[in-house]
């Protein structure tokens, strides 16, 4: 379907100008968390042009990308790095479904259930499902934390929902079917 | 009486109630009126645009779909959200296959982008339509001598933004006008780590201990942010970092709303104050 893994992510909204880069390091530099991971931004665009598809879709580094927006800010050359992470963690969401890391894959199933299911967001809820997911021991973690919030009025005690589940429903849906080729 | 349409955002119907009290109070103050946009949904955060490409255009969209059946522009006070409206709205523009696939969806539903309000950050809007000026005169105690540095946050000032980028002005500027002293502060515009909080809070702990001991280094009283989640994370999670990194005192974390409606003589309470899990009473004091 595509000749490289480089036209691959050229296919997409955002990745179109990764073949510009110079491999200066300035993303890495501007990077917040690239001091973490073992593949940063500039390796990565290194990787993805040598065609290392699999290495780069299952490294936890593209994990690590908080979307600030730094590199795509300061780019020389106006690639914007933060959608290529998006789209690498797209590609790598539909096609390695059980990520071996639980706690991401959990928070981002949970998250993307509720919105999916009511269209709106409730910490509470959210931390709850998530703790379920992967180690229901966190909710344990979360207490003290969750009861100060409680104190201050910062928890909602109903699930919030949009009144037209229906439509929100049926419009993701279309979206990710269509999100599909 | 000027009015607006108003996206709060999940966190403003929860953890930031105070936020949106402040800002409701602020704007009553000023005589402009904000209409809720009906219905409207999750932005899908970083989240969403992290798993599926064009659900993440869905969401936002569908805000500026019933948006676009009222008038005025759309105020955010969420720099996720404001960036996750602002994208879908470039990205309409610049990419045919992300334009026709949200047109094909909304004509399924019953939406319709005819007519899309403008997007403006909360903070923007204050700026540019309210004005110092009128800000200044509304000014009825000032925030004599009460040391801030102000965090910008990442999402509100990046590409499609309205600050600049590296060293954003606006805030500094609105909190001088409230009589507040600004301190220099390099990281105005860093990362706090958003929802990696959860996912992988050693990364995140570090991004927050590096920005509130900058604050403490140059002196602040106060962090002030315009943003649910930088708050959360710079607030709530603050005691937690402070053990792990052993570090001693502590630094509230408070919202540009509510101290213009200290400035403007509103009541604490009013304004959700108390509401801080890092209290703000002692840095408070001399103003109140
Ligand atoms: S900053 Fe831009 S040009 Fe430089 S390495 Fe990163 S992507 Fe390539
Ligand atoms: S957007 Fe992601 S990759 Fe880019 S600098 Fe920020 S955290 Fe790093
Ligand atoms: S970004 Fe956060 S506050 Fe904004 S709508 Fe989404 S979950 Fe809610
Ligand atoms: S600083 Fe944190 S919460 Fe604020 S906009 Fe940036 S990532 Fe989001």
């Amino acid at each position: 379907m595509f000749k490289d893994f480089t036209s691959e992510i050229m296919s997409y909204p955002g990745g179109e100008k990764i073949t510009a880069c110079m491999q200066c390091g300035t993303c890495t530099g501007s990077c917040p968390t690239s001091h973490a991971m073992q593949y940063t931004p500039r390796r990565l665009i290194s990787l993805i042009r040598a065609n290392q598809r699999d290495t780069v879709l299952q490294s936890l580094d593209i994990w690590k990308c908080a979307s600030c927006y730094s590199c795509t800010t300061r780019c020389p050359r106006g690639i914007k790095f933060t959608d290529i992470m998006y789209i690498l963690k797209n590609l790598a969401w539909k096609e390695q479904s059980k990520m071996e890391n639980k706690n991401i894959a959990g928070f981002y199933n949970a998250f993307q259930g509720l919105i999916e299911k009511r269209g709106r967001m409730n910490e509470a809820e959210l931390i709850m499902k998530y703790s379920f997911q992967t180690n229901p021991v966190k909710l344990l973690e979360f207490a003290p934390l969750g009861m100060k919030m409680l104190l201050k009025g910062r928890a909602a005690f109903s699930a919030p929902s949009v009144r037209n589940q229906v439509q929100l429903q049926k419009i993701m849906k279309l979206a990710q079917e269509r999100g599909g080729e | 009486m000027v009015a607006y349409q108003y996206y709060p955002g999940c966190s403003l119907h929860a953890s930031a109630r105070d936020y949106d009290e402040s800002v409701r109070g602020v704007l009553g103050h000023l005589a402009i009126k904000l209409e809720e946009v009906p219905d409207w949904n999750c932005c899908g955060a970083t989240i969403t645009p992290s798993l599926n490409q064009l659900q993440s255009q869905i969401l936002p969209a569908r805000n500026l779909a019933l948006a676009a059946e009222n008038r005025g522009d759309l105020v955010v006070p969420c720099n996720a959200c404001y960036m996750s409206l602002k994208k879908v709205q470039h990205n309409m523009v610049k990419y045919k296959e992300i334009r026709e696939g949200v047109i094909d969806i909304f004509s399924q539903a019953g939406l319709s982008l005819t007519g899309m309000p403008e997007v403006r950050h909360l903070l923007e809007m204050i700026m540019e339509d309210v004005g110092l000026a009128k800000v200044k005169e509304m000014v009825t105690k000032p925030l004599k001598d009460l040391k801030i540095v102000s965090y910008s946050g990442c999402q509100l000032v990046r590409p499609l933004g309205f600050d600049d980028p590296e060293d954003p002005q606006a805030l500094d500027q609105l909190m001088e006008a409230l009589g507040a002293k600004v301190l220099p502060f390099s990281q105005k515009s860093h990362c706090c780590g958003s929802s990696l909080m959860t996912t992988q809070p050693e990364l995140a702990f570090k991004m927050v201990d590096s920005i509130l001991e900058e604050a403490k280094k140059v002196g602040a009283e106060m962090v002030v942010v315009t943003c649910p989640m930088c708050q959360l994370n710079l607030d709530a999670y603050q005691g937690q970092i402070n053990n792990k990194f052993n570090r001693t005192g502590q630094l509230p974390i408070i919202y540009f709303t509510q101290l213009m409606g200290l400035a403007m003589g509103l009541s604490k309470s009013q304004l959700g104050i108390q509401r801080g899990i890092v209290s703000s009473n002692k840095a408070l004091e001399k103003i109140v």
